[in-house]
């Protein structure tokens, strides 16, 4: 029904600037100048999340990756590390639902990393509460639960079914012109990530979880363009100035990268990427990111945000 | 009159392309295949002819990346290609039958530009999605 109504709104929109643009007299010509080009250019950024063509899309990575890469090194569950709000009702307002959806989502592919089937299953039913507040289709995640009970032993499945319900759900938003649910989604998720990573650290010198902490610099741009695009109302002016500050740290992580040339195996559809980055984080850095990151994170889970 | 009605068409064709967008959705989804694990995210972009989306990433080292890039309801309309942020090529679809999707084996952390555009053979616009998943 929605896409309909939007249909709608395009039909009209560009019927109504062919109208305009043959005012002169509409000769075919008309149509291919410039002007009618420009015309032809969606006129409604957001409508079913379809993003205008000149304006840039986001990737952040999967909190799952992140999850990932702490069992990798050896980082064992920390229970306490995770939102330990088990009443989600107390996220009333709709920034707050979303941010923390995105946290919840975090905590809950590190439980089940860590084989907390349970305790998994009991944060995917905070997400079903406050997917519902957020409007998202509640089928999404009843279905999703009674897949997961089936499957309670099963890691993989279970991790398959979190990775489609995350992208169901995101997909879900995008068609019903909530891109700025899913950018906070992904921000209170991107956040959780963060805080787990940065945490660990002070337990456990390794490498490649101080090279993912700085690598952040990175994604944390991506993430600041992601949070501009869906502020159009000036209704996340905070959340960009919070990453702001944080991009202020960041800038003092040294990047340094050089290209050499990829090798494409055409026989397997793959492509090596052989170009080489190093990250060089000192402690201080390390430590300032780690208490900003952590005072962001504390912000969003308290329950009077 | 005439460019009424050619517009009309544009419009019908656009508004067309928007309800393609789940269809379209669909048929990337199927080459995130099980040894991948969606990223959670969707992309999506409403394009015309000789327009381009960027799509900006950042893909980890040591791991394996698979990006599946679809318009329409069949694979092969999309042309894509993925270059480093100084715009050095990495790859491009169309050197391979405009293959839906493509394998990314990371040596090192980077940022990547992947810009999508419409093979002119597929139409005059369309709902280009894209799909990242990544390998357990």
């Amino acid at each position: 029904m929605n896409l309909s109504r939007i249909s709608l709104f395009v039909a009209v929109s560009l019927t109504l600037s062919a109208l305009t643009g043959c005012g002169d007299g509409g000769d075919s010509k008309d149509t291919e100048g410039p002007d009618s080009q420009a015309t032809a250019e969606p006129k409604n950024p957001n409508a079913a999340g379809l993003i205008k063509v000149g304006d840039k899309l986001f990737n952040l990575p999967s909190p799952l990756e992140t999850a990932f890469l702490i069992e990798e090194v050896g980082g064992h569950f920390t229970e306490n590390l995770m939102n330990g709000e088990v009443d989600a009702t107390k996220y009333t307002t709709k920034n707050a639902q979303a941010m923390n959806l995105g946290i919840y989502g975090a905590d809950l592919g590190y439980s089940l990393i860590y084989g907390q089937s349970q305790k998994a299953f009991t944060l995917l039913a905070t997400c079903e509460k406050l997917g519902q507040g957020l409007g998202i289709n509640p089928s999404i995640y009843t279905s999703m639960m009674k897949r997961f009970e089936g499957n309670m032993e099963n890691r993989d499945s279970l991790l398959i079914m979190i990775a489609q319900m995350n992208s169901l759900s995101d997909e879900y938003l995008k068609e019903n012109e909530s891109e700025d649910v899913s950018s906070l989604i992904l921000y209170g998720g991107w956040v959780e990530s963060l805080y787990f990573t940065t945490n660990l650290t002070k337990q456990l010198d390794d490498p490649k979880l101080r090279s993912r902490v700085g690598e952040q610099k990175n994604s944390l741009e991506n993430l600041i363009g992601l949070m501009q695009q869906s502020n159009s109302t000036g209704q996340l002016d905070n959340v960009v100035t919070e990453l702001q500050s944080l991009q202020t740290i960041f800038n003092k992580v040294e990047y340094n990268y050089e290209w050499v040339e990829p090798e494409t195996k055409a026989d397997k559809s793959l492509t090596i990427i052989k170009s080489k980055s190093t990250v060089n984080l000192s402690e201080e850095v390390l430590k300032e990111i780690t208490d900003k990151i952590t005072e962001i994170r504390n912000n969003l889970i308290a329950t009077t945000a | 009159m005439k460019g009424l009605f050619t517009l009309a068409i544009i419009a019908l064709s656009a508004s067309f392309s928007f309800a393609q967008c789940d269809i379209t959705a669909d048929v990337c989804q199927k080459h995130i295949t099980d040894d991948f694990l969606s990223d959670g995210q969707h992309y999506r972009a409403l394009l015309l002819t000789d327009q381009v989306a960027e799509f900006n990433a950042t893909l980890y080292g040591g791991t394996t990346y698979r990006i599946s890039a679809c318009s329409g309801t069949q694979d092969g309309n999309l042309l894509f290609r993925v270059t480093d942020k100084d715009r050095n090529l990495i790859f491009r679809n169309v050197e391979h039958k405009n293959a839906p999707y493509w394998d990314f084996q990371l040596e090192s952390t980077m940022d990547v530009i992947i810009e999508a555009e419409l093979d002119p053979i597929a139409g005059n616009s369309g709902c280009a999605v894209m799909l990242i998943g990544f390998k357990r």
